[in-house]
């Protein structure tokens, strides 16, 4: 059930609502959780087990945290001096080990799940080359709906708590909500339980504003989706899936717009996420930011799929980078390298791993952990000509604060990210390199002129809706950068103007939206993962 | 309640309404003017019947792309002069079947309907079935949504004009096909103790359009076309003990034996999903003989209001006679050896 089915839009979403505003205020939380059950059930059928498991283990865990706590708590005033601190690591340890042990539990079910059968073939591959072969034991599993983004969210939990943020709730309901809640449980954002878990708690009022920004939300979510990334799908998946085919100006436009598809489809559908969650006066974390004014790859990858990238910060960088072997890393460096190799060293180390993570964290394929490490290259690249290109460009005089400087960062940064998305979407890595160098043979101009271009899938038409969608999404992000709050302008403004922004949205929607007889259905790309 | 609540709230119907209305300018801007390809009409070769005359059709054949390629009006019309029809679609809903049986209703009155069951099984789940149904239903209520990529072509004084559906297809709906590409897998109907039965949510509508044809007086025969790919013992043990129980008759076109047993070497023209013209004879000669062994049709022959479906038939057998196209293997359709499809 996807969230631009209208079994989705009527039977959940519009139910849940009217059933929600119906309730008593303290009930309500149950409805949200009924219906989050139910659509998780109504996609995932008995693997509904798995993520009532990982609710309780992170509920489970949470709570041993919160006893051995009170215990300490208490006994702490009662203990002599010299056994306090003897104390105090008895139960961080004690601590630590439900931690990682909850922690080991929901990631070892997404390893066994999703990168089995990967694990599996590099451990035959490396036999093999001891010339021991063996088929791969391994087969490919169902994989839970989600389960990627809310195994995160169970591990931020019961970092959180062990890690003293918060205290663990005492409510399974809480706990199972949190993760469930339908709007983030198959695309994220992947949530923080002190940011959502107790605005989804705590009954909300029906508030006339949330429901109608709300549906304004789902509403440029659906244009984003259905008119734009769905259009461009078409075009993608002929030149992706028949990549010998094509050189030159074809495969280049194929990686454009592969790029527009997924940045339109992500963010349209949390645009439709965070617009179902604000009609029950919940407001989901944003996670895209325009990520295509960004001026270094690190800003994009902070500007998009923020929440991902927030989550590898404070559960991977910080906790590689603070810990004990780490901190000992830094030392030695600090004490046989020069400043600005002892800084880098370890931070080199700790990103590697960082990337590693987020590129497998997208799939179970070599494909993935390259498109991770790519970026982490560039980043290092990055880092260590910094002083290089410092002393040059002032040398050179360059005004690195001027408008073209930054300018020409903006489109460099934007070239790296569409070869990444080919990466990203090629089936494999050799593809990849067929596709990378075919861009560069026979490119030629006149393939728009002929009709080479305009034959592939999309007709003039398509192309201008395309160009057009590209338009809107960069005028309203350039709008947004300059600090507007556009959603809230829009609502703001007389009816007439209002109105005539939102029917223009619905019909286009209704009219120019790929979607029926002759377009291929696309599903949620990030869905997959 | 507070005077701005029910501002709001009239705010908002104020919205539905105009949205409603300006949805119903559009319904008639984008429905098709003209019944064929051209003037944008979904599947003309399936909706021939609106240019057929009225009340002329005697017996309708609905189902999904099985149907309308096992399936030769023109053989029952040369054998036994009965004007049919195939109104079937490719992966057509049970709720498109539905919508499709309206449409003809409006203009024509056959006596018989012979449905092709598969598409009882299509989509993956019961939320994809749904899912599928629902969207059927909205096309047929709210036309834009269902021929709103017309946009592309829509010339503003063409959209308010009357509707002309004066298209008439020569096969009356079969899609033909003169290709041999033989299934090799193994026994499609291989006896299994395994159990199948018709999903809730398509047999739910099913029985809303059994229900239609009583209220229309229209017969109903169940078939399955023969599908190496798409149907299993299982379901065709379903299907019997649910035409038993329904007191409906069902002909399973994959348990045939004789001189009507399906030939996958030579009767498909897709690797076993779809029958090939010469196929589509052996299926229509049993069908053709059951039919007029257990209903009462006039025969039409001689009638001179049918005069051009002689015409057509002589056409359909010239095609015919071409002979088939045999295609060995995948590399052979690649180098441009393709099937000579008509329609």
């Amino acid at each position: 059930m996807s969230y631009t089915s209208i079994s989705y839009l009527v039977f959940i979403l519009l139910g849940s609502f009217i059933v929600y505003n119906i309730v008593p205020l303290k009930h309500r939380w149950k409805v949200l959780l009924t219906f989050s059950y139910l659509f998780y059930f109504i996609n995932s059928g008995k693997y509904t087990l798995f993520i009532l498991f990982g609710s309780l283990t992170i509920y489970v865990g949470g709570l041993l945290i919160n006893k051995i706590d009170d215990g300490y708590n208490m006994a702490r005033k009662a203990l002599p001096k010299e056994n306090k601190k003897e104390y105090k690591a008895l139960i961080g340890w004690q601590k630590k080990c439900i931690c990682v042990c909850v922690v080991l539990v929901n990631v070892g079910i997404l390893v066994f799940l999703k990168y089995s059968v990967f694990f599996g073939q590099v451990f035959t591959d490396i036999l093999s080359l001891l010339h021991i072969n063996i088929e791969n034991p391994m087969y490919q599993r169902m994989m839970p709906l989600g389960i990627s983004f809310y195994t995160l969210s169970a591990v931020s939990y019961i970092v959180d708590v062990y890690r003293g943020k918060y205290r663990a709730s005492d409510s399974f309901g809480k706990v199972a909500l949190f993760l469930a809640f339908f709007p983030h449980i198959v695309e994220g954002p992947i949530a923080r339980f002190d940011l959502v878990a107790d605005q989804m708690y705590e009954g909300h009022k029906f508030d006339y504003k949330n429901m109608t920004m709300g549906l304004q939300l789902i509403l440029w979510g659906f244009f984003k989706k259905i008119v734009i990334a769905d259009r461009a799908n078409m075009y993608v998946n002929q030149i992706f899936n028949n990549y010998a085919d094509y050189t030159g100006l074809p495969v280049v436009m194929g990686m454009l717009l592969y790029t527009l598809q997924l940045y339109a489809e992500f963010s349209g559908c949390m645009d439709i996420v965070r617009g179902s969650a604000q009609m029950f006066g919940i407001g989901l974390s944003e996670n895209f930011n325009q990520p295509f004014i960004s001026k270094t790859v690190s800003e994009f990858w902070r500007r998009w799929h923020m929440t991902l990238g927030a989550w590898f910060k404070d559960y991977v960088f910080y906790s590689v980078s603070l810990s004990k072997s780490f901190v000992k890393l830094s030392k030695k460096t600090r004490e046989h390298m020069n400043s600005f190799f002892a800084t880098f060293v370890p931070m080199s180390i700790a990103m590697f791993i960082v990337w590693f993570g987020t590129g497998i964290w997208h799939g179970a394929s070599w494909k993935y952990v390259m498109y991770g490490l790519y970026y982490w290259a560039i980043m290092i690249i990055g880092l260590l000509t910094e002083p290089l290109f410092k002393r040059l460009y002032g040398k050179m005089h360059v005004d690195r604060q001027g408008k073209v400087y930054r300018l020409l960062q903006v489109v460099r940064t934007f070239l790296f990210v569409n070869v990444g998305m080919l990466m990203f979407r090629a089936d494999d890595l050799a593809v990849f390199g067929h596709m990378f160098v075919s861009m560069f043979k026979g490119f030629s101009l006149d393939d728009i002129a002929d009709g080479t271009l305009l034959g592939i899938k999309l007709d003039i038409a398509d192309f201008a809706v395309l160009a057009a969608g590209t338009l809107i999404l960069l005028i309203v992000g350039l709008y947004k950068e300059k600090g507007h709050q556009i959603r809230e302008e829009i609502a703001s403004r007389n009816i007439v103007l209002r109105w005539a922004v939102y029917y223009v949205l619905l019909f286009s929607v209704i009219i120019l939206g790929a979607y029926g007889k002759g377009y291929e259905v696309a599903g949620f790309i990030y869905a997959q993962f | 309640m507070k005077v701005c609540n029910i501002k709001k709230l009239l705010k908002a119907a104020v919205f539905v309404l105009i949205f409603a209305a300006v949805m119903m300018v559009l319904c008639q801007m984008f429905i098709p003017k003209t019944s064929d390809s051209e003037g944008g009409m979904a599947n003309p070769n399936a909706r021939g019947f609106y240019g057929e005359p009225r009340n002329s059709i005697d017996l309708v054949v609905m189902g999904d792309s099985n149907a309308y390629c096992a399936y030769s009006p023109m053989v029952i019309w040369e054998k036994y002069g009965i004007p049919s029809y195939v109104a079937a679609e490719g992966n057509q809903t049970i709720v498109g079947a539905i919508n499709l049986l309206d449409e003809m209703l409006k203009c024509q009155s056959p006596k018989v309907l012979v449905f092709d069951v598969n598409m009882l099984w299509s989509g993956d789940s019961n939320v994809q079935r749904m899912e599928d149904c629902i969207n059927s239903m909205l096309g047929q209520a709210v036309p834009v949504v269902k021929y709103h990529d017309r946009w592309k072509n829509l010339q503003l004084m063409d959209s308010f004009k009357e509707k002309n559906y004066t298209f008439r297809s020569k096969t009356r709906g079969q899609r033909l096909g003169r290709c041999v590409k033989p299934y090799t897998g193994d026994d499609p109907m291989k006896k299994t103790d395994d159990t199948d039965c018709i999903p809730w949510v398509t047999r739910y509508f099913f029985e809303e359009l059994l229900k239609k044809c009583e209220l229309n007086d229209i017969q109903v025969l169940l078939i399955e076309t023969p599908t190496a790919t798409s149907w299993t013992y299982a379901r065709h043990v379903a299907m019997e003990k649910y035409a038993e129980k329904n007191q409906l008759k069902f002909i399973d076109f994959n348990m045939m034996d004789g001189k009507y047993k399906i030939d996958w070497k030579e009767d498909t023209k897709d690797g076993g999903m779809h029958m090939n013209v010469y196929g589509a004879k052996k299926v229509t000669a049993y069908l053709g003989k059951y039919i007029a062994e257990n209903y009462t049709f006039d025969n039409k022959k001689e009638n001179v209001e049918y005069s051009d479906w002689n015409v057509c038939y002589k056409e359909y057998k010239r095609y015919v006679r071409k002979g088939k196209i045999y295609l060995p293997n995948d590399d052979q359709i690649e180098n441009g050896i393709k099937d000579d499809e008509h329609e």
